[in-house]
C-alpha cells in the first residue's frame, strides 16, 4: 500500500493529458470546459454545470481494495483500484444543443484512456513508481432532479513500483 | 390588516442564517472553501418528522422542521434555532415562495437538524 494517497498521483496525469486534449462540443473543434476534483465536495451538481458552466466533471473517488499474494495467510500487496467517474449532461445554447452528454463520454474515455497510457509507467527517478491501467469502464444514464445525467465510472488499477 | 410577510417579522422567532458561499479551490482536492457569514433572521417553525436511524457507528436522531421567513435561504444553508444558542439545522429544499405584494415575499424551507 502507498503510504500517500494515489489520487495524488493520478488526479495530475489526467489532469495534465486532459489540459492539452480538451474534447471538444458537437462542433467538432470548439472546445468543452470541464473541472477535475475529488469526489465529495460541497457544490451542488447543477451548480457545477449551469452556475459555473461546465461541460463535464471528473471526480476522482475512493479505492476498492484487496489483498494479493498471501504468504502463509499473509497479504503482502494490496491491489488497489480506483475510481474516475464522468459525468455529463446536454448542453444547450440558444435553443441549440452544443454538447450531448452521451456523445462527450466517449470522447472523454477516448482521452482518458490515452492519457493513462501514457503515463502508465512511472519513469525513474520519479516517485512513488507506479504502473497505472484502465481495468474497466461502465456508463449509466439515470434523471435526476429534471436532469438526464450520463455518468462513466472508469476503474483504473494503480500498482504500486516495489 | 396584518400580512403574513411582516406579522412572522413582528411574531417570528429570531435565528441565526447562516449564509453558505464558496471562496477559491484549494488543492489537491480542488474543493472550493465554504464560508458562512451570520445575520439575524425571523422564522416560524413546525417539526415535522423525527426517526431514529441505525448506523455502524451509532443511532442518529434524524428531526425535520418546516420553517416560514422572509428571506431567500439557499440548501445548505444553515440556520440556527433559537438564534446564536440553539441547535442547527440545514436548508434541504429550494423552497417554495409564495408572492404577497410588491416585492413582499415569504417562503417554506424544510431543514434537517445537525448539531
Amino acid at each position: 500500500m502507498a503510504s500517500t494517497d494515489p489520487r495524488l498521483t493520478i488526479k495530475p496525469i489526467v489532469d495534465a493529458w486532459m489540459a492539452l486534449n480538451v474534447p471538444t462540443k458537437n462542433d467538432g473543434f470548439t472546445p468543452t470546459t470541464y473541472i477535475s476534483l475529488w469526489e465529495g465536495g460541497p457544490e451542488r451538481m447543477k451548480y457545477l454545470f449551469y452556475g459555473l458552466n461546465f461541460d463535464f466533471i471528473m471526480t476522482f473517488g475512493n479505492p476498492e481494495t484487496r489483498s494479493m499474494r498471501p504468504i502463509q495467510d499473509v497479504p503482502v500487496h494490496y491491489q488497489m483500484t480506483y475510481p474516475i467517474t464522468v459525468t455529463t449532461v446536454d448542453k444547450w445554447l440558444g435553443g441549440a444543443l452544443v454538447s450531448t452528454g452521451m456523445w462527450l463520454q466517449y470522447k472523454v474515455t477516448w482521452e482518458i484512456r490515452k492519457g493513462i497510457e501514457f503515463q502508465a509507467q512511472s519513469v525513474p527517478p520519479g516517485l512513488p513508481a507506479y504502473t497505472l491501467r484502465v481495468i474497466s469502464e461502465r456508463t449509466t444514464h439515470k434523471r435526476v432532479g429534471g436532469v438526464d445525467v450520463w455518468e462513466t465510472v472508469h476503474k483504473v488499477e494503480y500498482e504500486l513500483g516495489e | 390588516m396584518a400580512t403574513i410577510g411582516p406579522f412572522i417579522q413582528t411574531y417570528g422567532e429570531q435565528a441565526t442564517w447562516q449564509n453558505r458561499g464558496l471562496g477559491g479551490r484549494v488543492a489537491p482536492t480542488n474543493w472550493p472553501t465554504e464560508t458562512y457569514p451570520a445575520s439575524t433572521i425571523y422564522i416560524m417553525v413546525k417539526e415535522t418528522q423525527t426517526r431514529e436511524v441505525d448506523t455502524p457507528a451509532g443511532r442518529v436522531t434524524e428531526k425535520r422542521i418546516n420553517l416560514w421567513t422572509t428571506a431567500a435561504l439557499s440548501p445548505q444553508d444553515q440556520i440556527i434555532y433559537p438564534a446564536l444558542v440553539g441547535n442547527t439545522y440545514e436548508v434541504e429544499s429550494e423552497g417554495t415562495p409564495f408572492y404577497l405584494f410588491g416585492t413582499v415575499w415569504y417562503r417554506r424551507f424544510v431543514a434537517v437538524l445537525t448539531a
